[in-house]
């Protein structure tokens, strides 16, 4: 084997060191080398598809046998999920669940109700009465018909449309038709198959859970077909497979194993939750971090604003998710939590559809809170143009009670994530901003949760 | 909650999305490819795949121009390997931008040049086709189940080094079994 091909090979086998990326780096001016790499590159795609399907010629990747896609799905991040991509984004409705995630003190109920009304689910057409789901396991769950009659659930047994399974002291399963979907019911949580949850026509599935935890493994949709859990405050599209998805009356949270869902609430298309990833939705924050007089000094006098992120009085938090039916700002936390294979926590504006441009004399303000403080914490911000990349700015936050401040500045001072280094530039378009609390990976830091109360970018005259 | 997941879907079949969704179809094989030339691990890329995607659709519903498409996602799924170095791994060494520039402009010119996908892959069929029962075990452990090097050896009972070795040695044999096949079908 020639140079040429042995260089390539390292880098594809994740062998290559710096001189031989410099190499390769090198190699790839030469046209021929270039075709030899995409070769190379597209062969590996391709062998990721078994032989007994790679013996027929096709066009594009073929999905793999089934054999190979329970293999994958055992794995954190598997399955051809590129497939469901270029599919339609599938629906996953979420519900509450910070119970657990959070301090007893933040528990207390009825203050923490969401400000705005939650819409009642909207009927879902072509009611089915095929049965379309069984209990692989069920635990001692119970069965309750349409009818209230409640039944003991049985290995096996088939469940239909108007039903609702009662996971007891133990957990139960559920497998969907066609192993569409295995869900993994907690202890003591309810999961409704309500009349009209399989669409048989467009293969839609909606399910509804009423408390509790469910995990879900969905299989790669079909196009049109999404797969839905309902749950009272909040939804999320699956984009697709595997995910947990708890419920309560003070939030929500999904945590995404694999694939990415979609988290959102009613009227707030939400963000997208990666794999690895958890999504909270909590109404519950103003009375977390009471807002200080320090950080709310006034702008610069002269500035001009170019964007602004939050409640716009500095009465106290109300900036939940759910506040945002109106357009509004949309404000949501993605924690990470001790076990998390990741390290990092993100919460992000929605995207901007104008979006502002950088000006010369730019800075954005923010304010923030930083629950259960450690050293090891860095606060990243990054702000982000439409193709997805991203200029970002580390700092230690401040530790302690109420909100902090940071000002920072934007045009030449932003960096982006790439070693290339050059700085955000006068002109740049930004259409969001995300901002991340990290920590070493493998750190022994308690959860990362924190809060951004607003932000805004302004310009100094 | 509906309304909104209507609304959304709705949205989904504009007819602009519609048809860059289709061009996003037709171009995923070789995306796929790239992605996975940059990240080489295949979950990785699957999900840097679909994330090319998403920010697709919200590029189309904010309106933005996209003028040359395949170029637009291969710098999407490359700011996402970055993203998912720096951020997720935490790599103390991204590889050289100009690494990342060649790979970049090998997958355009391969754009342009447009190699037989049917040939190519059924020349890679007959090829795999024709490999022992060893050699085929190894590939799906790496390509298909997309294990890591050391879960590898472990299952093959091989040191690290001899399954790499082995896995270049049987790349080889495709390679040159494929590049024979190629230019017997391009001579007739």
């Amino acid at each position: 084997m020639g140079d040429r091909d042995e260089l390539i090979q390292r880098w594809e086998l994740g062998q290559a060191d710096a001189a031989d990326e410099a190499a390769l780096a090198e190699l790839l001016r030469d046209p021929a080398a270039r075709r030899a790499f995409v070769r190379n590159a597209r062969i590996a795609a391709a062998l990721g598809a078994p032989a007994a399907v790679a013996e027929v010629p096709a066009p594009t990747i073929m999905p793999r046998r089934a054999k190979a896609l329970r293999l994958r799905r055992e794995r954190p991040s598997a399955g051809p999920r590129w497939a469901i991509a270029a599919s339609v984004l599938l629906s996953v409705a979420l519900g509450a669940f910070l119970m657990r995630s959070m301090p007893d003190h933040e528990q207390s109920g009825a203050a923490h109700r969401p400000a705005v009304a939650v819409q009642p689910p909207a009927p879902v057409p072509t009611p089915v009465t095929l049965a379309f789901a069984r209990l692989a396991s069920a635990g001692d769950a119970r069965i309750r018909a349409a009818d209230g009659r409640e039944r003991t659930g049985r290995d096996g047994e088939a469940l239909a449309p108007g039903e609702t399974v009662v996971a007891g002291a133990q957990a139960a399963v559920l497998v969907l038709r066609g192993d569409a979907a295995r869900l993994e019911l907690a202890a003591g949580s309810s999961l409704g198959l309500p009349a009209g949850s399989a669409d048989p026509a467009t293969r839609a599935v909606r399910l509804e859970l009423a408390n509790g935890t469910v995990h879900a493994e969905v299989t790669p949709r079909p196009a049109g077909a999404p797969f839905l859990i309902a749950a009272p405050l909040a939804s999320a599209e699956v984009v697709g497979t595997g995910f947990t998805f708890a419920t309560a009356v003070t939030g929500a949270r999904l945590v995404v194993d694999h694939g990415a869902v979609r988290l959102a609430t009613p009227g707030d298309p939400g963000v997208v939750i990666a794999a690895g990833r958890t999504g909270i939705v909590s109404e519950a924050l103003a009375s977390l971090v009471p807002a200080t007089a320090d950080a709310d000094r006034p702008l610069p006098a002269g500035s001009r604003v170019l964007w602004r992120w939050g409640p716009a009085d500095a009465t106290g938090w109300r900036g939940t998710i759910a506040d945002a039916a109106d357009g509004g700002p949309a404000w949501r936390s993605v924690a990470a939590l001790p076990g998390d294979a990741w390290a990092c926590a993100e919460l992000r504006t929605p995207q901007d559809r104008g979006g502002w441009a950088v000006e010369a004399g730019t800075w954005l303000r923010f304010r923030y809170h930083v629950e259960r403080f450690a050293p090891e914490l860095e606060l990243v911000v990054h702000l982000k143009p439409g193709d997805e990349s991203n200029y970002s700015q580390r700092l230690v936050p401040d530790p302690g009670d109420g909100w902090h401040q940071a000002l920072l500045r934007v045009d030449g001072a932003f960096l982006p994530v790439d070693r290339a280094q050059v700085p955000l530039a006068i002109g740049e378009r930004i259409h969001g901003a995300v901002w991340a609390a990290m920590h070493a990976v493998g750190a022994a830091v308690p959860p990362a949760r924190f809060w951004i109360r607003d932000a805004v970018v302004f310009v100094v005259p | 909650m509906m309304e909104r997941h209507d609304s959304f879907m709705d949205r989904h079949m504009d007819s602009d999305l519609a048809l860059i969704s289709a061009r996003f179809l037709a171009g995923r094989e070789r995306l796929f490819a790239y992605a996975l030339a940059l990240v080489r691990t295949r979950a990785v890329a699957e999900d840097i795949f679909q994330d090319s995607y998403l920010a697709l659709v919200k590029a189309v519903e904010r309106g933005d121009v996209i003028a040359d498409l395949p170029a637009w996602c291969r710098g999407v799924v490359r700011n996402l390997a970055l993203r998912h170095w720096q951020e997720r791994e935490r790599v103390a060494r991204l590889p050289a931008a100009a690494l990342l520039d060649g790979i970049e402009r090998a997958f355009a010119e391969a754009d342009e040049e447009g190699e037989d996908d049917e040939a190519l892959l059924a020349a890679l069929a007959t090829c795999r086709a024709g490999l022992g029962a060893p050699a085929s075990a190894l590939l799906d452990l790496k390509y298909v189940h997309d294990l890591p090097m050391r879960a590898i050896a472990a299952r093959s009972g091989r040191s690290e080094r001899a399954v790499i070795t082995a896995l270049a040695l049987i790349r080889r044999r495709l390679m040159e079994c494929i590049a024979l096949r190629l230019a017997e079908s391009a001579h007739g």
